[in-house]
């Protein structure tokens, strides 16, 4: 009986919490009149639980609110007594109260910062006042070999739609005109020039169906017609300063085509799935006019409207059946076959997407106006705020429960004073809440310090705005309350129920060593913390992978002159000027650089029918020098050979999808169904290279002479750098710019970064995790010194009396250490399988990523019990050093 | 509130109460539904609807005696009320006289 009794403790612990006193003597009888028959008939350990289950069953409205009556007895002035005593606590005991507010400071911190992040995250599009009716339109990617979804479709799309639709309110089209040089002449003759790479070209209706506010400009016109251009406050600022940009002229691109400003807008909001500096109307770009027939153009993103009750179940498919025809027309017009050029794709399908899903749920199918993120991430990053959170309260959770006896004494005078089990409740409760309160305050430093300094480095932008987000201060209340309670509760049952005879009759109050919740609590912490800790050395192996994994060529000492189209014809002479430079090593004009090749075409195997949609790039004959390209077989195209215009270098991978070895593909012809190209003779065959991002598999690619038919009139110059001079390299580079060009400003960038910059939010993402973790295991290692030198505290005499017995010191040491130690392996066993888990799903984003190795989790876990020991030991190390006889004669 | 309003939970126990006697308490209502409706119900539930009905007035409580069981816990015995009597009686008269009104079907 007794026995039982104490196992099911918790249970009546947690009803006498909640339960009304009235209520509680006949209800504790019915559930262990039920304990007792569950007991016989399936034995003790389950009927515990069963046990436990009811009283949770009995957390009802229908019981609690019968509580009513005993909350009038709520004395004001005995509150204010409570937070005086809780004061007076918190200065006596400093170290303790230190403990507990850096802990929690730093998890409420941690916690509003990425509550914040998150929350802008969700947020993206929320701005627009009917967004839940709209949509993008997706259609399968035929672009890529294997299929899939994309965002960009063709122009006769929004047309159909809304003529075919009556669900369809209204529909707009958003299209990607490139980035421009535009220049102004001012009033005073000075030329003002910008390389603009945010710019977007819209329908008329644009403003209609995005509700961006509007500062000048007649909404309905300011996109209607050839050659207008909508500015946004901050861009118009730069050309215009403070005059109205309104009626003002920009010329646009090399041929320096005039188009008038028509409008300005305010800047867009940070959240939006497209951002752009100039919105330049759809009609200024001649090519969605010329292209107006095409079912395969896909250079747009269309966007609907849809009517407020429309059932949208099934509408794809409607939609998919009646735009197929058309699609079909395109490919005879073409001369080519639907079904073979289909085959591998599956089948053509339109599908709408919500466009508030646009930023997190469309990490797949992307944005070609935007960058997308990854609800997996904003998931993560939660997880994580929460469980830094989660260790900061089972620090306080562990500290007041193991100070027990040091409170025990104000327990039993007060209990003997007449005070309830419920008030004390109460008092325990109120001082979790001033602790989280304080802490709370203390964590606006911590915010600060973490959005200003680290985050911002890394290139993530806070959002946090203390007086105008009110659903977020709000939701921060909230939070500290419930913060507050978790952390209160359980002392405070556990330390009102104290009986008043033991703790001052005796010191004894703390048990030991028996399954308490404390050594769960701990364990629970080294879980965390061993599992964010292997997780953020594993994201960072991945990147540092993916950094130095060898591309198929050199991406280091390589700078890329994006603009240099503007020169014109003199492009070449400008390239062999530069690479004539002392610190330059080679320079070649090329049509994009790797990392953004991506101008897919059909192309067509000599003798056969098999189609293949391919990557086509035109690069002069350095290109494979100043890269590094190492060739398979075959040749690269070579100086002053004129014939090579006609000829062609496939990587390995164009070889195998067309069922050729390297050496078989040498002499064959590939063929163009278009005019631009006579189908090109294969001169070589280029080792692959990864010149898409690593989230791809390497796919076909058919390099092709820079004066080639074919279209694709863009055009770069990369640079090779002599290494350690690449000062000296860009000024030389600019000088000699300046000698070709006084119009067009010079800009470079570096490859590398280049190349880097599109992981940019998985290392932003590891930044995170590493920050988060080392937070977390700062935080854990603080609970963990705050027990432990309790711990030793309350051994004292033990301590003492052992090494009067001839205990070592390294006895003692190892004493005081085994139960956490225990509980770290406790931890450890934990964490592994459930990081494991986790990383591995973070990993298959990835095409080439590293396999999970035992090897991180055995550096986690040294690294931590290391830390642990070191934080830890010392506190040890005094007291197994301590003369015994202090101990002992200390009465 | 309206005491003439019963949910049919609410009446089920109501006649638990006038069933059971002087034995009506918490588990024996819940062995007794179980018996008689072949219906499993949670003990908490059940202990919510009694004290609900205690304030409208239709059943009254007081604790029962000591015993060895129930970890010594006394059990609150539930006696129904002349108002709960009335109002079982009112209750199955209405749905006699409405079931009258009902055309008989052939079996």
């Amino acid at each position: 009986m007794k026995s039982q009794k104490r196992s099911i403790r918790l249970g009546l612990a947690i009803l006498h919490w909640f339960c009304p006193e009235k209520l509680r003597e006949s209800i504790e009888g019915d559930l262990l009149e039920n304990f007792e028959n569950d007991v016989e008939r399936r034995g003790y350990g389950i009927a515990r639980w069963i046990f436990l289950f009811n009283v949770m069953r009995f957390f009802r409205w229908g019981i609690i609110s019968r509580n009513q009556f005993q909350m009038m007895h709520f004395n004001f002035s005995l509150i204010i007594n409570h937070i005086k005593i809780t004061l007076r606590n918190f200065i006596k005991h400093v170290g303790y109260t230190a403990i507990n507010l850096l802990g929690l400071a730093v998890g409420i911190g941690t916690c509003i910062v990425i509550f914040s992040y998150t929350q802008h995250e969700l947020n993206y599009d929320a701005f627009f006042s009917d967004v839940d009716r709209m949509y993008r339109v997706n259609q399968t990617n035929i672009w890529a070999p294997s299929g899939g979804m994309m965002s960009s479709t063709t122009p006769p799309l929004a047309r159909e739609l809304q003529e075919n639709f009556p669900e369809i309110i209204s529909a707009t089209r958003i299209n990607t005109p490139g980035s421009f040089e535009v220049r102004y002449k001012n009033t005073g003759g000075e030329l003002i020039t910008y390389q603009e790479d945010q710019i977007l070209a819209a329908d008329s209706n644009f403003f209609d169906f995005f509700n961006i506010p509007i500062i000048e400009g007649d909404p309905q016109q300011m996109l209607n017609g050839k050659n207008l251009v909508v500015l946004t406050e901050s861009t118009a600022h730069r050309y215009f300063g403070n005059q109205s940009p309104i009626g003002q002229v920009l010329l646009f691109g090399d041929d320096k085509r005039p188009v008038m400003v028509s409008g300005l807008v305010s800047d867009l909001p940070s959240n939006m799935h497209f951002n752009f500096d100039m919105l330049l109307s759809m009609s200024t770009n001649i090519s969605v006019k010329q292209f107006d027939w095409s079912w395969v153009w896909t250079q747009l993103v269309t966007y609907v409207k849809i009517a407020n009750d429309v059932n949208l179940e099934g509408f794809s498919t409607k939609m998919t059946a009646l735009l197929m025809p058309k699609v079909q027309s395109t490919f005879s017009r073409l001369g080519m076959d639907f079904d073979d050029f289909m085959k591998e794709k599956g089948t053509w399908e339109f599908e709408l997407q919500p466009v508030r899903d646009i930023h997190l749920y469309a990490a797949s199918i992307g944005n070609r106006i935007g960058s997308v993120g990854d609800i997996k991430v904003v998931r993560i990053l939660q997880l994580m705020a929460v469980l830094i959170l989660l260790i900061a309260v089972i620090n306080f959770i562990n500290l007041s429960t193991a100070r027990a006896n040091i409170r025990s004494r104000e327990i039993g005078v007060k209990k003997t004073l007449g005070a309830t089990v419920r008030e004390l409740g109460v008092q325990f409760q109120v001082e979790a809440l001033l602790m989280t309160f304080i802490g709370s305050v203390l964590s606006i430093p911590v915010v600060k310090g973490l959005s200003t300094f680290i985050f911002k480095q890394a290139g993530i932008k806070i959002y946090f705005n203390w007086a105008n987000d009110l659903l977020t201060l709000c939701s921060v209340g909230f939070l500290l309350v419930i913060i507050g309670l978790m952390a209160g509760i359980y002392p405070a049952v556990y330390l009102s129920r104290l009986k008043p005879i033991s703790v001052i009759d005796q010191q004894k109050t703390v048990r030991r060593g028996r399954f308490n919740l404390r050594n769960v609590l701990v364990a629970v912490q080294f879980t965390i913390s061993l599992g964010l800790l292997s997780g953020a050395l594993m994201v960072t192996k991945q990147l540092n992978y993916i950094g130095k994994k060898d591309l198929g060529f050199d991406k280091e000492n390589i700078l890329v002159l994006r603009n240099a189209g503007a020169l014109g014809d003199q492009i070449s002479s400008f390239r062999d000027n530069v690479a004539n430079l002392p610190e330059i090593s080679g320079a070649s004009v090329t049509m994009a650089v790797p990392g953004e090749m991506s101008f897919e075409d059909f192309f067509q195997r000599e003798g056969s029918s098999t189609k293949l949609t391919i990557s086509q790039v035109k690069v002069d004959p350095e290109f494979a020098s100043v890269m590094n390209l190492k060739m398979s077989t075959g040749h690269f195209f070579q100086k002053h050979n004129e014939a090579d215009k006609n000829h062609a270098v496939i990587n390995e991978t164009t070889a195998k999808l067309f069922g050729w070895t390297p050496q078989e593909a040498l002499g064959k012809r590939i063929l163009y169904p278009g005019d631009d190209l006579e189908n090109p003779e294969i001169i070589g065959v280029v080792s692959d290279f990864h010149f898409q991002s690593l989230y791809e598999d390497i796919k076909p690619l058919l390099l092709l002479h820079i004066d080639s038919p074919m279209w694709g009139d863009q055009r770069m110059l990369v640079v090779r750098y002599h290494q350690n001079h690449v000062e000296k390299a860009i000024s030389a580079i600019e000088t000699a710019w300046s000698h070709f060009t006084q119009d067009s400003p010079f800009t470079y960038s570096i490859l590398d970064e280049d190349l880097n910059r599109m992981y940019t939010r998985d290392s932003q993402l590891s930044v995170m995790v590493r920050l988060l973790s080392l937070l977390s295991i700062f935080t854990a290692i603080l609970g963990l010194i705050g027990l432990v030198s309790f711990t030793v505290d309350q051994r004292r005499k033990e301590i003492g009396i052992r090494k009067v017995l001839g205990a070592s010191s390294g006895s003692i040491f190892f004493l005081i250490n085994r139960q956490y130690i225990i509980l770290y392996l406790i931890g450890l066993c934990c964490s592994v399988p459930l990081t494991w888990w986790f990383l591995n799903k973070w990993l298959q984003n990835f095409a080439y990523h590293i396999e999970i190795s035992w090897g991180t989790f055995i550096i986690a876990g040294v690294l931590l019990l290391v830390s642990c020991l070191l934080s830890v030991g010392y506190l040890a190390l005094q007291a197994a050093r301590a003369n015994p006889v202090d101990a002992i004669s200390d009465n | 509130m309206n005491s003439d309003q019963l949910g049919l939970f609410e009446e089920q126990i109501l006649t638990m109460v006038a069933i059971l006697g002087e034995d009506a308490y918490g588990n024996a209502i819940v062995d007794e539904i179980k018996n008689q409706l072949q219906k499993s119900v949670n003990l908490s539930s059940v202990h919510v609807t009694l004290y609900r009905l205690e304030d409208k007035g239709l059943v009254r409580s007081e604790m029962g005696g000591v015993t060895s069981k129930r970890g010594g816990r006394r059990k609150r015995i539930f006696t129904i009320t002349n108002a709960g009597i009335a109002l079982l009686r009112n209750l199955k008269e209405s749905r006699e006289q409405l079931w009258k009104l009902v055309p008989q079907f052939k079996m």
